[in-house]
């Protein structure tokens, strides 16, 4: 019996930053990610998963709220510049409804993986 | 100032002025002592104070407090528990002698009792509140971990899959069951969390009887092994305005009760019925297990429970949900079935 998001969701191939201070999590869905297609690299802190997102034009920054502490618009507007505009989507050990209402992703702890799959593979608005 | 006017005077203070001579016996007794006591001045007189009004309590305590008083020092305040249950904080003071009396000190009281139990409900309250946030804060931090684990559960399941290799089934069952089991300590961290940390509800206007089908739909894998089908009566459209996710949720527990109950009682159905009554809607779940001991078995009390391996807060997480709707939750036995039946207003708030 397959757990979840065992189908591969390779389309499209994303440019993911993953910044998480949890080691586990940053080694499974680094591999389970990069085996869906989409190439990841990782940080465990704000400052080096800002500066990794940057030099990798990231397409996607997915981060634990843990690491950005409770504003994650800082992190929005530090990633963000006029021709830089990852999409952010945030893990939270519980729905908020801050970001939510601001219209940012935030997916709970545990993390559903089909449910990540689906976000990754919303195109996004040109 | 005559004798009579100052007993007036003394029995229309709102606090208990007690005489007392130079053996402790009481010698004056004012109508508040007379109605806190439920005794009588003529009968009082000639007593023991401290039998009175500070029986089996520090004795030596108000001993010394009195020869402070007889030596003109303040002296109190001293809180006793009388007969009644009244909680009664006394000073006592030197009787200034200007006339030959028998009154040595005057002991002077008020009633605290509901000041008291005030003071325990403000603790009792502090101690919930601080109990909501350490529960609070031990689920987030589980939730962490717990994130952890499954993620890597599901890098080995899908290490297993591409193995195309039958030998590794028994690998592949054993982490979905771990899987399965992680699924069930978050669920349980999710109640712990709801009852903890009321949320706003969110209202929808939705039709009850998709929100009990997802309840019922969420059971089939405790439904199935157990051989127990959960039959739905689902009726006409019965649309309220209620905060879906929480309204499956309870209805969820209260089906996943019934399940249990049936499958204990080697039954195999639970049946679901879902009916609009004037401005409110009914679900009604029914089960033929054996039922609670007695019609007060206290269910609905958080940490309750009359099942092996329960959080026993099922049940109080659907009184919560009921409740935040406006709505209530009710037990019943009819014709020989356990029937658990919650009511919410069609417009939250707003009940029969």
């Amino acid at each position: 019996m397959a757990i979840a998001g065992t189908t591969p969701a390779i389309d499209p191939i994303m440019r993911i930053v993953l910044v998480s201070p949890f080691p586990a999590d940053r080694n499974a869905l680094e591999r389970l990610l990069s085996d869906d297609g989409h190439q990841v690299a990782s940080a465990a802190t704000r400052s080096d998963g800002v500066e990794l997102a940057r030099r990798e034009r990231a397409d996607v920054v997915l981060a634990d709220v843990q690491v950005i502490g409770h504003d994650g618009h800082a992190l929005l507007r530090e990633l963000s510049d006029s021709e830089f505009h990852p999409r952010v989507i945030f893990l939270c050990p519980r729905a908020s409804g801050t970001f939510e209402n601001d219209g940012i992703v935030c997916l709970t702890k545990p993390v559903d993986l089909a449910q990540l799959q689906r976000h990754l593979s919303v195109r996004r608005a040109a | 100032m005559s004798d009579l006017v100052l007993q007036d005077v003394i029995d229309g203070l709102e606090v208990l002025i007690c005489g007392l001579d130079d053996e402790g016996k009481i010698q004056v007794f004012n109508r508040p002592c007379e109605r806190v006591t439920g005794i009588l001045r003529e009968d009082a007189v000639g007593l023991s104070w401290i039998e009175l009004f500070a029986s089996g309590q520090r004795t030596e305590h108000v001993k010394s407090l009195w020869q402070q008083a007889r030596q003109d020092e303040p002296a109190g305040p001293f809180v006793a528990l009388c007969r009644n249950n009244r909680n009664l904080r006394w000073h006592f003071a030197r009787h200034v002698r200007e006339r030959p009396t028998v009154i040595v000190v005057w002991a002077v009281g008020l009633d605290v009792t509901s000041e008291r139990e005030a003071l325990a409900r403000a603790r009792e309250l502090e101690r919930m509140v601080m109990l909501g946030n350490l529960v609070s804060g031990l689920t987030h931090e589980l939730r962490n971990p717990l994130n952890g684990a499954l993620l890597q559960l599901t890098v080995a399941d899908r290490m297993v899959a591409r193995r195309h290799d039958e030998t590794m089934e028994p690998i592949a069952a054993a982490i979905a069951r771990a899987a399965a089991e992680m699924r069930r300590i978050s669920s349980i961290l999710d109640d712990f969390l709801v009852f903890v940390r009321p949320q706003p509800l969110r209202l929808e206007r939705v039709d009850v009887r998709q929100i009990v089908a997802r309840a019922v739909e969420r059971s089939a894998s405790r439904a199935t092994p157990a051989g127990v089908t959960v039959a739905i009566e689902p009726g006409d459209a019965a649309l309220a305005e209620i905060d879906a996710s929480r309204v499956e949720r309870a209805v969820y527990h209260l089906v996943a009760n019934a399940i249990d109950a049936t499958a204990e009682a080697g039954e195999h159905e639970v049946r679901v019925t879902i009916a609009a009554t004037g401005n409110a809607i009914a679900i009604e779940i029914e089960d033929r297990g054996a039922g609670l001991p007695s019609a007060d078995t206290p269910v609905f009390e958080p940490f309750f429970t009359t099942k092996k391996g329960g959080t026993g807060l099922g049940l109080a997480i659907v009184q919560r949900v009921a409740a935040d709707h406006g709505g209530e939750v009710a037990y019943l036995r009819r014709d020989g079935a356990t029937v658990f039946r919650m009511e919410l207003p069609i417009v939250a708030g707003i009940a029969n």
